[in-house]
């Protein structure tokens, strides 16, 4: 059981502060997503949090010891970024290991039993594998390394939908057994929503909101209806996005909805409905940037 | 800092390069067994070892701190227990290296095919000759690795370079290491040789450098 304190992490190249004042505690067992446009500087965000990389102000703290080079409780973080990769010639069998070695809590009958499901074969070299196994492989390895603190870079990014589903269902139950937290950017935020409790929204190496899975479902709902009856009934709501096909009007409004207001655009026959995360995004995504920030 | 961590790193990474290396000098002994009647071999064979042990040094150097350090980095972020461990394994390939020198002296004397001061087992000198050698090849790699790794064009060139050297001037580099290796090896006081003291003095100034960069590394 670990914690994770960032402190007010800042990371500048030649004067220019890309990471702003990174403030933010991750607490114990609880599983975050990090999302954020490309150039939102979200992996060295992670850089940063996992002490890969020093901050220029500012500092991270895991269990109340600052991390940055401290050999004895790196051993409770394991950080898999998009950057991990093995010397080719290493045999799977052997980077399992390796990872023994470098991880206390190493479950190998775990990490055999997935690439067994993933069809990775441990005496191929990791040199072998295509781009989707090599994914599927460096996220098995940070499951399997049940570090206190498992940081993945947009975990399985190159496999394909359906070993995405499989490895996530995977991730979902091993965490039900061996709660632990979880930091994760991800571009699949949509596949992920199940598994994840909180989701931080980074611009710009800036933080700029925080939600509750749960609450992201209630704070923001989509209604859809006929475009000039949808129109005279959101006087005085908050819109955050707007879609338009043909005759039908499709808005994200940002507020709880109470039974009554349900009951009247049901009246009305408009629909109500989930507003997927990635669209939550874009839309404040819009919104900053009309605003200019 | 646990360098033990940082090593079984290197072990998994070498194991087969180095069994595969030792196959190929066991492969050039038995060549050298027989093609030892023919005295032009026996010179090319001298000027094929010594390359190949210069060649493959810097090749191992090079890669520990162009790859290696990012495979190791990314996955655990110890820069020093690296560093260290990669010291250590500088000593590892040095050992290796005076064991198949040994190799090479003990079957060229015990079957009697070539008799070359290159490879005398029986005195201390050759050892510390070689093992200095190797030590500043391995800094030089490991230095460039860190430093230039970026310019790709750079390492292929260095190689090139060094096997054009050893195909057109092999002979000439040849001679030169036994000209040096004669001068101290019949000069009792070896050990306070200057090109001796000068190839260790640089090997630590390049090793003090990298550890240097290494510390304040961002991977």
């Amino acid at each position: 059981m670990s914690v994770l304190v960032c402190e007010n992490l800042s990371k500048r190249i030649n004067k220019n502060e890309y990471i702003r004042n990174f403030n933010y505690n991750f607490l114990d067992n609880q599983i975050y997503a990090i999302v954020g446009k490309s150039d939102s500087y979200k992996e060295e965000i992670l850089d940063l949090i996992t002490g890969k990389i020093n901050a220029d102000d500012g500092k991270v703290y895991l269990d109340g010891q600052a991390l940055f080079n401290n050999n004895f409780i790196s051993e409770r973080l394991c950080y898999i970024s998009r950057n991990t990769t093995f010397p080719g010639n290493i045999k799977i069998k052997s980077i399992f290991k390796l990872m023994a070695t470098l991880y206390p809590k190493w479950d190998n009958a775990y990490a055999f039993e997935l690439i067994e499901n993933f069809q990775i074969n441990p005496r191929s070299t990791y040199s072998s594998l295509k781009s989707n196994k090599r994914t599927l492989l460096l996220g098995i390895l940070g499951l399997a390394s049940r570090a206190n603190i498992t940081v993945f870079d947009n975990p399985v990014g190159h496999a394909d939908v359906k070993d995405r589903y499989e490895y996530f269902k995977f991730l979902y139950s091993h965490h039900e057994r061996y709660p632990r937290t979880m930091i994760m950017t991800t571009d699949y935020i949509d596949e992920l929503d199940y598994i994840v409790n909180n989701i931080l929204f980074i611009d710009k190496g800036r933080l700029f909101e925080t939600y509750k899975t749960e609450d992201i479902k209630d704070d923001f709902r989509y209604l859809s209806g006929k475009t000039e009856v949808l129109k005279s009934l959101i006087n005085g709501i908050k819109v955050i996005g707007v879609e338009e096909r043909g005759k039908t009007l499709t808005i994200c409004i940002r507020q709880k909805l109470k039974k009554d207001d349900i009951r009247k655009f049901q009246k009305y026959l408009i629909e109500i409905f989930d507003v997927p995360i990635q669209k939550v995004f874009i839309y404040l995504i819009n919104l900053r940037e009309v605003k200019g920030i | 800092m646990n360098v033990i961590k940082s090593l079984k790193f290197h072990f998994y990474t070498y194991k087969i390069p180095y069994l595969l290396f030792f196959l190929f000098n066991l492969f050039i002994i038995g060549i050298s067994y027989f093609l030892s009647s023919i005295t032009e071999i026996r010179k090319y064979l001298l000027i094929f070892i010594s390359s190949s042990t210069i060649i493959y040094t810097f090749i191992i150097g090079y890669y520990e701190y162009s790859v290696l350090n990012k495979c190791y980095l990314n996955i655990k972020a110890n820069r020093l227990s690296y560093y260290f461990s990669s010291l250590i394994m500088s000593f590892i390939n040095i050992i290796i290296h005076l064991l198949i020198i040994f190799m090479y002296g003990y079957l060229y004397y015990r079957y009697n095919f070539i008799e070359t001061i290159l490879f005398d087992h029986t005195h201390i000198s050759i050892y510390i000759i070689y093992a200095i050698t190797f030590f500043i090849i391995f800094a030089l790699g490991s230095f460039i690795g860190l430093f230039f790794s970026k310019i790709k064009l750079l390492i292929r060139v260095v190689i090139l370079l060094l096997i054009v050297a050893f195909i057109f001037f092999g002979s000439d580099i040849t001679e030169f290491i036994y000209k040096l290796i004669n001068s101290i090896y019949m000069n009792n006081n070896y050990i306070i040789s200057k090109p001796l003291i000068f190839s260790f003095t640089i090997s630590l100034i390049l090793e003090l450098i990298i550890y240097l960069k290494v510390k304040e590394l961002n991977i």
